[in-house]
């Protein structure tokens, strides 16, 4: 099945069905099952009696069924069922459908399920688990939101995306990770840069990591 | 005939119930007694109060029984309840299923459920532990044991060691594994 691309700017609302995808990937998603523990552990908890706000350094990770969230430290308010978390330093996120990385995030429960988590950093980087080397779905951004029932990431801010043959940048990227569509700055937000190489020359490389400008 | 048997039945099983009753009554004295602590006096639900320099109440023990143990003048409680004063206008509440506070009064040790909540504060502020120690002078809380296992409002834990600075209220946790727990 063909998928087309729209460059021109303003009409652009490119919706693609990456058909091109191939098998491998992981449709059935097992996240997180109501009633599923919300645990964590980490070196050093320190809180307050009575807000209850966590503040937690060393090790942290949080744990609900197949989802984690890890990071090097992280602060948790509101009450237990309906909290705020908020992670910083090598934040790494993965559940049965995605692996996320970057430099902080922020995470909502919502009657005690991890419900959505927004990543940042320079870049944030996404991975869907399950397929193969040379169809392996993957995105940079500046910013990474990951709505963990609905099971879509969207990506903002200088995306790179490739479904691992052909490319994509944008300013927005929306991607199910369910049924595998792929929206590309919709609603004409700028104008859509694509890649698509033919059968046979596959293996995209994502592009280099910004360097961290240096003072002299 | 058969109600002869049974009624004679019932007599035998009563005078073994009443003889059993008898011997749990009345046990035997241990062979041993020397190593026992005998309590130099005890109160029954009893009130103890220290008081600070300004003769303000600073510690109010409360329990169904209090002995003061013989060999060194310590204290030992049953079904105890502490009201701290930290200041007059701080108070916590402690409440434990055993108490020990020794002679200079100054750590308090509770064992059993041991459930610390401020006094003034709403009721998901608390912390329960297995055991727990109240430094009066440091006003410090610590753990007496390692691991831990907690509960801290919705939260249940198990860590290696925790420490609550009852002046600012903030607890400090170590090697957390912790869960949410709304029960």
């Amino acid at each position: 099945m063909a998928a087309s691309i729209r460059t021109d700017g303003a009409r652009v609302g490119a919706l693609l069905a990456l058909a091109l995808l191939g098998p491998g990937i992981a449709t059935a998603a097992e996240l997180v099952r109501p009633g599923e523990a919300f645990s964590y552990e980490a070196d050093n908890v320190t809180t307050e009696l009575r807000s209850q706000t966590l503040e937690i350094s060393g090790n942290v990770r949080v744990t609900q069924g197949a989802s984690s969230i890890q990071s090097a430290s992280a602060k948790a308010t509101g009450p237990t069922e309906n909290s705020r978390w908020s992670f910083q330093k090598g934040v790494r996120i993965v559940t049965s459908e995605a692996e996320l990385d970057s430099d902080s995030a922020d995470a909502a429960v919502v009657g005690g399920q991890i419900s959505r988590a927004r990543a940042q950093g320079s870049p944030a980087q996404f991975q869907q688990r399950g397929a193969s080397a040379d169809r392996q779905i993957r995105g940079r951004a500046g910013v990474i939101e990951y709505d963990f029932a609905a099971g879509v990431v969207t990506l903002t801010n200088q995306v790179w995306f490739s479904n691992g043959k052909d490319e994509f940048r944008g300013e927005v990227v929306i991607y199910n990770l369910r049924d595998e569509r792929l929206q590309i700055n919709p609603g004409g937000q700028g104008r859509v840069q694509g890649i698509i190489r033919p059968q046979g020359k596959t293996t995209v490389s994502p592009p280099p990591a910004p360097q961290p400008e240096s003072g002299a | 005939m058969n109600w002869r048997w049974i009624s004679l039945a019932a007599l035998l099983a009563a005078l073994v119930i009443g003889y059993g009753a008898l011997v749990e009554r009345n046990p035997a004295p241990a062979a041993n007694t020397g190593e026992a602590e005998r309590p130099s006096y005890y109160l029954q639900d009893a009130v103890i109060t220290q008081t600070a320099q300004d003769g303000s109440v600073s510690l109010r023990l409360v329990a169904n029984r209090i002995e003061q143990q013989e060999h060194d003048d310590s204290i030992t409680l049953d079904t105890v309840r502490v009201d701290y004063f930290q200041s007059p206008q701080h108070e916590w509440l402690l409440t434990a299923q055993r108490g020990l506070v020794p002679p200079t009064f100054r750590v308090v040790q509770l064992f059993g459920n041991v459930e610390l909540r401020p006094a003034d504060a709403q009721p998901t502020a608390f912390l329960r532990a297995d055991a727990m120690a109240i430094d009066t002078q440091t006003n410090v809380a610590y753990s007496l044991s390692s691991p831990v296992r907690l509960r801290f409002g919705g939260h249940a834990m198990t860590v290696k060691h925790f420490r609550a600075d009852l002046t600012n209220e903030k607890l400090q946790l170590e090697s957390v594994n912790g869960r949410f727990d709304s029960h």
